[in-house]
């Protein structure tokens, strides 16, 4: 008697101040009576992190698109790169209308700890098997695409740079259509999302994917999961280093075509500058993934490809993770590879140029492959770490990684200095806590 | 740990619906998924709604050890996933097997489970098969 009268006054006061109140509530108190829709569920996400690297010129970031330093050049140790927190408020207003808000605040491009709306939308639930959201939902591009912010959620502190950076975009404004499909021994699940996003990344700029079509199918059978997507979108991206050179190459190009006998250098030019521009430029993301859970082992793997996007290079990157459940402990190892395959770009020839021009274009060139190296970051890296869930909702981790660049770029580091040295070996120490509340 | 173990062994659980459900009996596996949120039916096609007792209570960890053999961290991680993808809530909780019983009988919720020691003739074991 007392439990259910303790039930009832709760939900009364949730109705009329939701979004004030729930802020103090755990999550499993959504008591969903039958009778007393709509119902409110709040639940928060947090981790609090710190990065250690011993590469002085440049910086373990999350992602170099998205952060602008990190660990390493910037201060040795950083907590910055994973620190984020998140709430999501669930509204049932039925047994088939449900709306999602979820709101996070992690470091941004432009090093501000701005809110951002990371998923607003309303679904309609058919019937079990099918469901519809609009408004703005996960880009389930990999197998953690969902929970990759929820720390807690994911074995590792972070998803393995590897492939997780393949596509930065998180989020996605569209339709989201699920179909799922219930099987004696598991679920078939079949996704379809339709939408674009424009997110803001380092050096003023801005990735814009539209038309973004995304399929994907999560079957889970017995104690596997096996998963595929397949995106394709329009892709603008502009960042100043990459700007800078594709206009130099178009201005250079209009200047040659007036020097007489430089017109073959100046169609080349202008070639270069038309090649590497990322403007309306359609990309293709394919990704596979499994994971096994047989017992207390857990056995994970995922591969990605992206295509060739203007000076985006073809790359590909793929890791396994291996790992124990013991009752509180969970020990892990990670085997990862991104690699890709940067263009032979010999750059603007110098033929017939006067010596301080072709100086110039000299200097062009070079930075044209180095963006070009940049974009196809190559890098191997082992990590071995330990998950430790100490309290309930809670989780301290600690990882080692030994990440180990290509012959020609920083790999996945960025705000790379110009004193960097590719082909070294970086070592990483991670340590953060979780939490779900 | 060792002492939780031990204890574990004594706590023995038994899934229980209220005494005028027709469900008598119903797979591990069925009842693993429907709490664990992979499903929302019953194997006859009428809507299961789970309770759940009290995070670290034993009769929590016995009962999911005993459908899913996953730890309480590990099942709190799912969850989490559920939560965080927008693909369901947990099952609400009850504070105690009394609480249990008192739901299932006055509605809102179907099946749920309670140490065998607090049976009584309000709800109706049913066999796991």
């Amino acid at each position: 008697m007392a439990t259910n009268n303790r039930l009832k006054t709760r939900i009364r006061p949730l109705f009329a101040t939701a979004i004030i109140t729930v802020c103090g509530l755990s999550g499993h108190q959504a008591i969903a009576l039958d009778d007393a829709y709509p119902t409110y569920s709040f639940n928060g996400f947090a981790t609090l992190g710190a990065v250690y690297s011993d590469e002085d010129q440049a910086d373990f970031v999350s992602s170099w698109l998205l952060q602008p330093n990190g660990a390493g050049s910037t201060s040795e140790w950083h907590a910055g790169v994973d620190t984020k927190l998140g709430g999501q408020l669930d509204i049932q207003f039925n047994t088939a209308f449900s709306a999602v808000l979820q709101v996070v605040v992690q470091r941004q491009e432009d090093n501000a700890w701005t809110p951002e709306i990371e998923w607003a939308n309303i679904k309609y639930q058919f019937n079990d098997a099918l469901s519809l959201r609009l408004g703005r939902t996960v880009l389930p591009t990999f197998m953690v695409s969902d929970t990759r912010l929820v720390g807690y959620a994911n074995p590792w502190i972070r998803g393995p740079q590897e492939v997780y950076q393949l596509n930065p975009l998180t989020n996605l404004d569209g339709l989201d259509l699920v179909y799922n499909l219930e099987l004696e021994n598991g679920r078939n699940t079949l996704q379809f999302n339709l939408g674009e996003t424009d997110r803001d990344v380092v050096q003023n700029g801005e990735i814009n994917a539209r038309n973004v079509m995304l399929i994907s199918n999560t079957l889970e059978y017995h104690f596997a999961t096996f998963r595929f997507s397949y995106l394709h979108a329009k892709l603008d991206l502009s960042i100043e280093q990459a700007d800078e050179l594709i206009d130099a190459y178009a201005m250079l190009g209009n200047a040659l075509s007036l020097i007489p006998g430089q017109e073959a250098n100046a169609a080349q030019a202008e070639a270069i500058s038309t090649r590497y521009l990322i403007k309306d430029a359609p990309v293709e993301v394919f990704s596979v993934g499994v994971k096994l859970e047989p017992g207390n082992w857990l056995l994970m793997s995922e591969w990605g490809r992206v295509s060739d996007t203007g000076a985006l290079a073809e790359v590909q990157g793929g890791y396994t993770t291996l790992a124990y459940h013991f009752p509180s402990l969970m020990p892990f190892l990670t085997l990862a590879e991104v690699n890709g395959d940067t263009p032979d770009e010999p750059g603007l020839s110098t033929t017939g140029m006067p010596t301080p021009l072709a100086t110039e274009v000299n200097q062009l060139n070079q930075g044209l492959n180095a963006l070009l190296f940049q974009t196809a970051a190559a890098q191997k890296s082992i990590t071995v770490g330990l998950r430790w869930d100490f309290h309930p909702g809670s989780a301290l981790k600690l990882q080692y990684q030994y990440i180990d660049t290509d012959k020609q770029s920083p790999g996945r580091l960025g705000n790379v200095q110009s004193g960097f040295s590719p082909g070294g070996t970086v070592n990483v120490f991670s340590t953060a806590i979780d939490f779900v509340f | 740990m060792v002492c939780f173990a031990v204890t574990n062994v004594h706590s023995e659980v038994v899934v229980v619906v209220a005494a005028n459900t027709s469900i008598s009996e119903i797979s591990k596996r069925q009842l693993s998924k429907i709490f664990l949120g992979k499903s929302r039916r019953f194997p006859d096609g009428s809507r299961a709604l789970p309770l759940n007792q009290r995070e670290d209570s034993l009769e929590r960890d016995s009962f999911y050890r005993l459908v899913s053999s996953k730890s309480p961290a590990q099942i709190r991680a799912h969850w989490a996933k559920l939560i965080f993808t927008g693909r369901g809530q947990p099952p609400k909780e009850a504070a105690d097997n009394t609480a249990v019983k008192h739901l299932l009988v006055n509605n809102g919720v179907n099946i749920g489970y309670i140490d065998r020691r607090a049976m009584d003739d309000s709800v109706k074991i049913v066999i796991i098969n």
